[in-house]
């Protein structure tokens, strides 16, 4: 193509065309040229032909009339009485004179004359000039044509000598006669020869003496016009503007030896060239004809070749807009046939690959539902198509994680098949069920009011109802519901699934199934979304710290251990209430990671500790989360490994609402932290309503009571009367008490009273970091040293 | 060789002593005889003149005249019979002496009359080969030359004025006009100059062809 590229169009058919009509172009161009220049050379070789064959015929009739003439001549010198006129011509010259006339009128002379043998003129007719006499008469008794300047005038002469008795070898007189040349040109020569004939007088005169042009055209014909060659030549005849073209030729008329006459023979041009000029025409009619039919044959080559491939064309714009086509066209030519096919199996491959990118890219290869991608375009398109009513349904499993994390992936994927296996076999019309990545699911549902959105809820979350068996495992599940109503609560895809998303992280705090968006969820979840989202990175960046609050055994008075706390200043909100993130940090699942590093944190500082001489215990709060399997016990064996600790420096408080929502598992995990020789404590023991039964079955080793019965303990008998039981109680079960919110010395006092084993509070010490707790602890050592001396 | 015999014997044919012989042989610019060239002598002393009633015959046999030169002596009577058993019309346009027969088969016309010397040239207005000539000569000496180019005078010794003439010698006259002076037995050899106008010769050779017409 880039051969091509010359071409002002692009266009296949428009290039062929160029090239055909330029081929053609060429051709009759050089055709044209050639036959032009062969017919002109044969037209002028024709014309010259011609003008040759006319000036024989001219010479021949000049010649013709010259022997007549001397014929006439020769015959008029036997007659008899000619001789004897002649004979007697001196005695009797009018007799001859009137003689001579007659046979001038017979052989139509202009001029007949007769000289004796010396030459001296013996009569003569009318008019002859006195240098007629000057000529030589043998000369003009020669055949052929003999001019003769007379006067001026052109003659033809003719002569021959007259003998008495004719075997004489001597003349006894000379005859002669003589015609005006202009006389010899005639209309006769015109027709027999088809050209215009002029005589003119021998050079250097040129003078015209004789034409058969009509008047205005021979005044024009003069010898400064012509070309004074034997070749053919133009001249212009007409008068200014008036274009009268003729070809002409020049030809000499008379004997070798004396000056000749010129004979012009002229032809009009057109008529000269007319079977040139007709020969042409048709010659250029062929060629046009021939190249129209060229052209029609190359265009209909051409769209042999552009139709198919324009269609061609169609059909790949087509194919790359997605629409395919059931069959591509074909084509006669094989090349093209050969295009067709190829893009035919092009079609294929691209259908095959693209079912399988979008297998890939719409649906979720585990669960074969559709993905996020999916979910999010469908919604668009449900947006797009102005759907009245929609309800948008995010789900999360709880604690999916510890599933994957204990049991393995295989199980947690074939649990993730069946809850894709349950939704998608919900009988609910217009339902889109799709897996958005991990444990969370979404679902669209075309209801038409938006009560309706509860109802999917409740049939969502029920699905939840039967456990799921996985091979040998039955498992119980929960998962956390947030839905979301298009229109009133978003009108994007982004909008309603963030909706969506926040209802359900809501009900996941509270432990309601599902929960339906309000605005004012919102709100709590801006900030805390963002305090989700700042969680980790605290933990990474030191914000988080361990503050530390000494613990009191009340038989010796000795602080034996501290409760480690966690504190989080934020650089920008400053002082953040574990009340606050640690329901976060629980939501997200990242107490886990905050567990462990408590953990790691508190089990470094009390090795720092024990190397600078003190023996404290350390209590971590561990939250419920940490106990659905057993990766604390995993991740405290691997801690004990490296600090080496004595086992029972360690005391996991964990709440009464641990063992509740899943006994088993958490008195599994608890037992197993038992066996390490940990010590459990069960934290604000008396506000969970805890069961009893339970309690007896629990691996702890002891209470501690919380401190809304310990902070006015002194004061008030009920709280009195509660504290004391809740001692008894443990010390029935075998259980050590510990009394936390100890404000007073009245407190503690009372505390020491009724058994209670060890005391925390602001009376003792508030939470200090590391840097204040050891300051303290050896003042809290100087002085109980005191008292003891 | 040839020209020593013919001496000879003319000599020995010419006893007469009181007689002067004149031997002319005349030879054409090539170098070949004339045959029947004319030659005659003048002179300015009167010379006999023709007895009266002389005749001499100018025939036509087979269209052609016969003899092709007939010299006279000025005062002969010319006859013309026509031994051809066609018509002639013989005519003459010569100064000397123009006339016009018209001559049948066994018509014989009055002869004529040549009082006035010249060459009469003769045609026959039927046939235009015929050619011939009569030569008046004022003289009783004349001859013509034979094959052999030679012409015998026997005359009276004397001076004299010898001509050559022949209608097909285009020689200026006045050159073929020699004086001398003649006692006894004198030769001379005319050589012309001028190439001979076509003549008799071939014109004779040609009659075959004509004879056709008969």
């Amino acid at each position: 193509m880039s051969k091509l590229s010359w071409l002002p169009t692009r266009s296949l058919q428009s290039r062929m065309l160029a090239v055909f009509l330029l081929i053609l172009a060429i051709i009759v161009a050089v055709t044209l040229v050639t036959v032009q220049t062969a017919t002109y050379r044969h037209s002028t070789g024709q014309v010259l032909s011609h003008a040759n064959t006319s000036a024989i015929v001219v010479r021949d009739k000049m010649l013709n009339r010259a022997n007549q003439l001397m014929a006439a001549l020769d015959t008029h010198s036997k007659d008899f009485s000619t001789k004897q006129l002649i004979a007697g011509g001196s005695q009797d010259p009018e007799s001859l004179r009137y003689a001579l006339d007659n046979h001038r009128q017979r052989m139509d002379a202009d001029l007949v004359w007769v000289l004796d043998a010396s030459g001296q003129l013996m009569a003569s007719t009318a008019g002859l000039p006195a240098t007629a006499l000057e000529l030589a008469p043998q000369q003009a008794s020669q055949r052929g044509l003999h001019w003769f300047a007379l006067a001026g005038e052109y003659f033809l002469v003719k002569a021959v000598p007259v003998k008495f008795v004719e075997s004489s070898p001597k003349a006894n007189a000379w005859l002669l006669a003589a015609i005006e040349a202009p006389r010899l040109i005639s209309d006769e020569l015109v027709t027999l020869t088809d050209m215009q004939i002029s005589l003119f007088s021998p050079p250097p005169e040129q003078r015209l003496i004789a034409t058969t042009f009509a008047g205005p055209l021979a005044e024009r014909l003069t010898a400064d016009r012509l070309l004074w060659n034997d070749e053919l030549n133009l001249m212009n005849l007409g008068n200014e503007g008036d274009l009268e073209e003729y070809i002409y030729t020049i030809e000499p008329l008379g004997e070798e030896g004396q000056a000749p006459l010129s004979l012009l023979l002229a032809s009009v041009a057109d008529r000269a060239y007319l079977s040139y000029n007709s020969l042409l025409g048709q010659l250029v009619f062929i060629l046009a004809a021939s190249a129209i039919l060229a052209l029609v044959a190359a265009i209909i080559i051409s769209n042999g070749i552009t139709r198919p491939l324009i269609k061609l064309v169609n059909v790949t714009n087509k194919i790359s807009r997605g629409q395919y086509v059931e069959a591509v066209p074909d084509s006669t030519t094989s090349e093209i046939s050969s295009l067709s096919q190829a893009i035919g199996n092009m079609q294929q491959g691209i259908k095959q690959r693209e079912l399988e990118i979008q297998q890939l890219a719409y649906f979720d290869s585990l669960t074969g539902l559709p993905n996020r991608n999916q979910f999010t375009t469908h919604l668009e398109q449900l947006i797009d198509s102005e759907q009245t009513q929609a309800a948008v349904l995010m789900m999360d499993l709880d604690r999916f994680k510890d599933i994957n994390d204990t049991l393995g992936h295989s199980i947690g994927d074939q649990l993730l098949k069946q809850i894709a296996l349950r939704l998608a076999n919900l009988e609910l019309n217009n339902l889109f069920p799709a897996r958005l990545g991990g444990d969370e699911f979404g679902l669209i549902w075309l209801c038409h009011e938006p009560q309706e959105a509860r109802y999917l809820a409740e049939v969502v979350v029920a699905i939840f109802d039967q456990p799921f068996e996985l091979q040998t495992l039955r498992l119980e599940l929960d998962a956390s519901v947030g839905v979301a109503c298009f229109p009133q609560d978003g009108q994007d895809p982004a909008g309603l699934m963030q909706c969506a998303d926040i209802a359900m992280y809501s009900c996941k705090g509270h432990h309601h199934a599902f929960a339906l968006y309000r605005p004012e969820l919102n709100k709590h979840s801006m900030q805390r979304l963002s305090l989700m989202s700042e969680l980790r990175g605290a933990l990474a960046e030191g914000q988080l710290q361990l503050y530390y609050q000494p613990k009191l055994a009340l038989a010796d008075g000795r602080v034996v251990g501290v409760e480690c706390l966690v504190r989080w200043i934020h650089p920008v909100h400053g002082f953040i209430p574990p009340d606050q993130f640690i329901p976060l940090a629980e939501q997200t699942g990242a107490i886990r990671e905050l567990t462990h590093w408590a953990l790691r944190y508190a089990l470094k500082q009390q090795k720092q500790w024990a190397d600078a001489g003190h023996h404290l215990s350390v209590a971590v709060n561990i939250s419920p989360l940490d106990l659905v399997d057993m990766q604390l016990p995993r991740h405290v064996a691997d801690l004990f490994r490296e600090f080496n600790p004595d086992p029972a420096s360690l005391t996991l408080e964990v709440t009464e609402s641990a063992v509740m929502n899943d006994p088993q598992a958490a008195i599994d995990a608890l037992t197993t932290l038992r066996d390490m020789g940990v010590i459990l404590s069960i934290d604000d023991f008396g506000t969970g309503y805890s069961s009893m039964a339970q309690l007896k079955n629990m691996p702890v080793h002891e209470l501690k009571i919380d401190k809304a019965f310990v902070l006015d303990v002194a004061n008030n008998s009920g709280d009195k009367a509660m504290v004391k039981t809740l001692v008894t109680l443990a010390q029935m079960l075998g259980l050590d008490t510990v009394a936390e919110g100890v404000e007073d010395q009245h407190a503690m006092d009372y505390l020491s009273e009724i058994g209670c084993h060890k005391v925390q509070g602001f009376y003792l010490s508030k939470p200090l970091p590391a840097d204040q707790f050891t300051p303290w602890l050896d003042k809290y050592l100087a002085v109980s040293q005191e008292q003891d001396a | 060789m040839t020209y020593r015999i013919c001496l000879t014997l003319l000599a020995l044919f010419c006893p007469l002593s009181n007689a002067a012989q004149l031997d002319v042989s005349v030879v054409d610019d090539q170098g070949s005889p004339v045959k029947g060239a004319v030659v005659y002598l003048t002179s300015s002393s009167p010379l006999p003149a023709v007895k009266p009633g002389t005749m001499a015959d100018m025939d036509q046999v087979k269209k052609q005249f016969k003899p092709h030169i007939l010299v006279v002596q000025k005062g002969t009577q010319v006859r013309f019979p026509n031994s051809d058993s066609i018509q002639h019309h013989v005519y003459s346009f010569s100064p000397a002496k123009p006339f016009e027969l018209q001559l049948y088969k066994d018509h014989h016309p009055d002869p004529l009359m040549f009082d006035q010397q010249g060459q009469v040239e003769l045609g026959c207005n039927v046939h235009d080969w015929m050619l011939g000539y009569i030569m008046v000569v004022d003289t009783p000496y004349f001859a013509q030359a034979n094959a052999q180019g030679l012409a015998t005078f026997d005359v009276p010794p004397g001076r004299y004025t010898l001509h050559l003439r022949h209608p097909r010698i285009q020689d200026d006259p006045k050159s073929l006009d020699l004086p001398l002076l003649l006692d006894d037995h004198t030769a001379h050899t005319f050589s012309l100059q001028e190439p001979l106008l076509p003549g008799l010769d071939e014109f004779e050779e040609q009659t075959d062809e004509f004879s056709g017409y008969e």
